[in-house]
């Protein structure tokens, strides 16, 4: 686990890749106060320094001279090359190996959500695993994934637009009306967390709150086999309204 | 009255790189019923004035409304005081939450539309470039006067879209479909917000055709485009991106429109439709593609603003002044391409995300420039400190927070984190609230007696600087902790989840630094109204600066300048050792005897 600056007010991390986010956000964080500081530092220090005193005239100076120029372009240069690509060259690696690697391996936990004001609608393959089928286990404001295994999302929401956020993963995803989405997290730890909606979706968008309940292994079997039971017993053909899941997008 | 054209010696003429246009500025006589005159003025110095009032309503307005929002956050179930129970009696002056959505959705437009575009764009826009440049009004007095009427116009949209069923629009400033169609938002609240953007919009292509041209054509002889103070560069560039810009907005509100209206399908999917969806995302593109140049048409006038005072005050020619203006300029052409970071979590291409996140990492070079260079004109300068310096060096400050913290929301990985939290929402009232209502009072501050002919008061000003300045830096980094802490935007109330609780202390103080910045206000006010009443005369030149509009009396008269100037001078000679007796040099004042 890592151990990150004012972690009391955070919440815990307890995802395989949250790091990333956290790691990123501190490297600049730390730059832009050593940035901040360099140039408050100046306002000060000039404001005093260089205050109107009598008998004591400003420079006359443009600061067009090759030394201005020198000294602007340098350290313009050096911001550039120590945050930015800095950030450019971290971000690109985070999102090649975690955010737009979905996950391929057969022990991927597939899961479709479609949002709708002011619930969450989760839906797992069931046995089968064909979504939108009798077999699917449904499920509302309640999402269980076991631990150590990634877990993929597919996102299509039902009226508005809302966004998937789950804080203790560090990542947040869009559900869009009319089409699917894609975003996947891995845990590291058991534990009841919350989902929570970070897209202005109406009046009681703030309302808008899941559990995700992450659990180990066994327990996610055990739930699961008892749910998939339950969902053949539950599965009426005539509700057509039932079947609001797609097919599953990789 | 002789063509100023022809006096100008060859020397001089070369530098002038406009056609001599000037020599057409006729003078016309002053109108002189009220009507004309105060009203319906083709004066652009009277429109500045009208702008400036309409822009003072609104910030008020918004104002007030941020105070409640944070009053609803802070003390959830508790009325806030006198208005609550005026606004909301039947719940004993709580507000609800449909309320709530509608006042942070109001908020945003009424600030960023109706009050900082007014203030900043319409009045100094008005006020400066004609008087800056040595032109006796703008190139189109009758598009000015239309462009202020259809601006009232749209005001009215959005005051009375808050007394109509069902209230104002509530979907956020952004105004995202499907929420803004008739699946989230029923009711005629958003219709007349859809209608509110679509008309001030068009009064803005107004104003940036006007602006544009003015500054290409109407410059006095001998002023080129580097002559140019950079308040007039900056203004000038926010028009520009006004002109390209705003009519794609105009394009997606009036999408909006149709989708409302007539029941057409752009951004209509999902459920509310049977056949032949639209893309709520298309939505998207297109406020982002102006969304994110006008951040940049919004702070501009302030970068202007504040480049040059920091020269003024310094007593100190505005360090690199082309490498300043040449670098707001390059951000301009960079705004155009970088509108994706907005959009990294609504499942665009991967490819795109990462290219806009690249293109957006670039913006640091040329902010890095124009910042050294704000330092560079205070180095070894000679500073006064009066009340639009103090308020400039705010500027400074308050940008440093808000652009750094740019570059959290910049790359991917941490944006996805940060992105919809009060993260973005401290960001950016850093860079589009704080800085350009601070850049907007510095403005203010210096111009009052060329607009008024009366000078505000220091004291006054000087505790106004900093009772806004500690309670405004306050806010808005608060909102970066608890951003950073995780707490989602738009919340009525963030309670209801249980890892945002402990974050209360923190917001309680958020608000009690914002109720301190509102009542502050009122001595911003009081020192207003009261030096337009009672301040002492302005003279000619009471900061002692060397632009054109320094030239002339305060106010000016109708027609600014009886003759009109020949510039021979950049806006920023302090301390020039060639003169003598004094620390600054009129544009157009001959050195010694220099050839006139």
């Amino acid at each position: 686990m890592h151990q990150w600056p004012f972690s009391w007010l955070t919440t815990v991390d307890v995802s395989r890749d949250g790091y990333r986010a956290e790691a990123l956000f501190w490297y600049t964080t730390l730059m832009c106060v050593i940035a901040f500081a360099l140039v408050t530092f100046a306002l000060v220090y000039s404001s005093w320094k260089y205050r109107a005193r009598p008998g004591v005239k400003a420079l006359y100076t443009h600061g067009t001279d090759r030394k201005s120029f020198a000294v602007t372009g340098i350290l313009a240069a050096l911001v550039f090359v120590t945050i930015d690509m800095n950030l450019v060259r971290v971000s690109q690696a985070d999102v090649k190996e975690y955010t737009y690697n979905w996950p391929v391996s057969p022990d991927t936990v597939k899961i479709e959500v479609m949002p709708q004001q002011w619930a969450w609608n989760i839906r797992y393959a069931g046995p089968d695993g064909i979504f939108n089928t009798a077999d699917d286990v449904v499920t509302l404001n309640e999402m269980r994934v076991p631990v150590g295994r990634p877990v993929m999302l597919n996102l299509k929401a039902k009226d508005v637009i809302h966004s998937f956020y789950i804080p203790n993963f560090r990542l947040k995803h869009d559900a869009n009306p009319g089409y699917v989405t894609r975003t996947w997290f891995q845990a590291v730890q058991p534990g009841n967390f919350e989902i929570a909606c970070s897209q202005m979706c109406g009046w009681a968008h703030y309302q808008m709150k899941g559990d995700l309940i992450v659990q180990p292994e066994a327990d996610f079997k055990r739930w699961m086999t008892e749910a998939e039971g339950d969902a053949k017993r539950r599965f009426d053909p005539a509700d057509k309204e039932q079947l609001w899941g797609w097919e599953w997008v990789q | 009255m002789g063509n100023a054209a022809m006096t100008v010696p060859a020397t001089v003429r070369h530098l002038h790189v406009g056609p001599d246009f000037h020599a057409e500025q006729h003078i016309h006589p002053e109108p002189t019923s009220f009507l004309a005159k105060y009203i319906f003025s083709f004066d652009h110095k009277v429109i500045a004035k009208q702008f400036l009032w309409y822009g003072l309503f609104f910030l008020a307005m918004g104002g007030v409304m941020a105070m409640m929002i944070r009053w609803q956050i802070a003390y959830p179930g508790t009325a806030f005081p006198v208005l609550g129970q005026l606004m909301w009696p039947q719940s004993g002056g709580v507000m609800p939450p449909q309320s709530y959505a509608a006042f942070f959705t109001m908020h945003g437009t009424l600030m960023i539309f109706f009050a900082i575009t007014p203030i900043l764009i319409g009045a100094f826009g008005n006020l400066l470039i004609p008087l800056m440049i040595g032109a006796r009004d703008m190139a189109f007095p009758t598009l000015n006067l239309l462009s202020f009427w259809t601006n009232v116009l749209a005001g009215l949209c959005m005051v009375v879209s808050f007394f109509v069923p069902m209230g104002a629009a509530a979907g956020g400033w952004q105004s995202y479909p499907t929420l803004s169609t008739l699946v989230g938002s029923p009711g005629h609240g958003q219709t007349l917000w859809v209608l509110g953007v679509f008309l001030t919009g068009s009064a803005s292509i107004m104003g940036a055709v006007n602006y544009i041209t003015t500054v290409v054509r109407l410059r006095a002889p001998g002023m080129g485009y580097f002559q140019m103070p950079l308040s007039v560069w900056g203004i000038w560039l926010t028009a520009i991106l006004n002109a390209l810009f705003v009519p794609v907005l105009a394009a997606g509100v009036l999408l909006l429109f149709l989708d409302r209206v007539f029941g057409s399908h752009f951004f209509l999917a999902g459920a509310a439709i049977t056949k032949g969806g639209g893309d709520p995302v298309l939505y998207q593109h297109l406020f982002w593609i102006f969304g994110h140049p006008e951040v940049y048409i919004l702070i501009l006038p302030a970068w202007g603003i504040v480049s040059d005072l920091l020269s003024f005050f310094s007593r100190k020619p505005a360090f690199g002044y082309k490498a300043t203006a040449l670098s707001m300029s390059v951000i301009c052409l960079l705004s155009m391409v970088v509108y994706g970071h907005h959009m990294f979590v609504v499942g665009m291409s991967p490819l795109l995300s990462q290219g806009f996140m690249t293109l957006t990492m670039l913006i640091s070079i040329p902010s890095a420039v124009f910042f050294l260079n704000w330092l560079g004109t205070m180095w070894r300068g000679s500073i006064r400190f009066a009340t639009p310096m103090l308020f400039s060096v705010g500027v400074v400050f308050v940008f440093g927070l808000g652009g750094l913290t740019g570059l959290h929301l910049g790359a991917i990985s941490s944006d996805i984190y940060l992105h919809d939290s009060y993260f973005v929402i401290g960001h950016f009232h850093l860079t589009m609230a704080a800085s350009v209502l601070l850049g907007a009072f510095a403005a203010i501050y210096f111009w009052f007696p060329k607009m008024f002919g009366k000078m505000m008061n220091e004291t006054l000003g000087k505790w106004h600087f900093w009772l806004t300045i500690v309670p405004i830096t306050v806010v808005f980094c608060g909102m970066l902790v608890v951003g950073y802490a995780g707490m989602q935007r738009r919340l009525y109330n963030y309670q209801a989840y249980d890892f945002l609780k402990h974050l209360h202390p923190i917001n309680v103080w958020v608000t009690r630094a914002a109720l301190l910045l509102g009542a502050s206000q009122f001595l911003f006010v009081a020192n207003f109204l009261s030096s337009m009443i009672s301040g002492k005369k302005a003279t000619e030149n009471p900061w002692e600066v060397g632009t054109l509009e320094w030239t002339i009396p305060s106010p000016p008269p109708h027609h600014n300048y009886d003759e009109i100037p020949v510039v021979l001078h950049g806006p920023h000679e302090f301390n020039n050792p060639a003169v003598t007796g004094k620390d600054w040099l009129a544009q157009d004042e001959p050195i010694g005897d220099e050839p006139r």
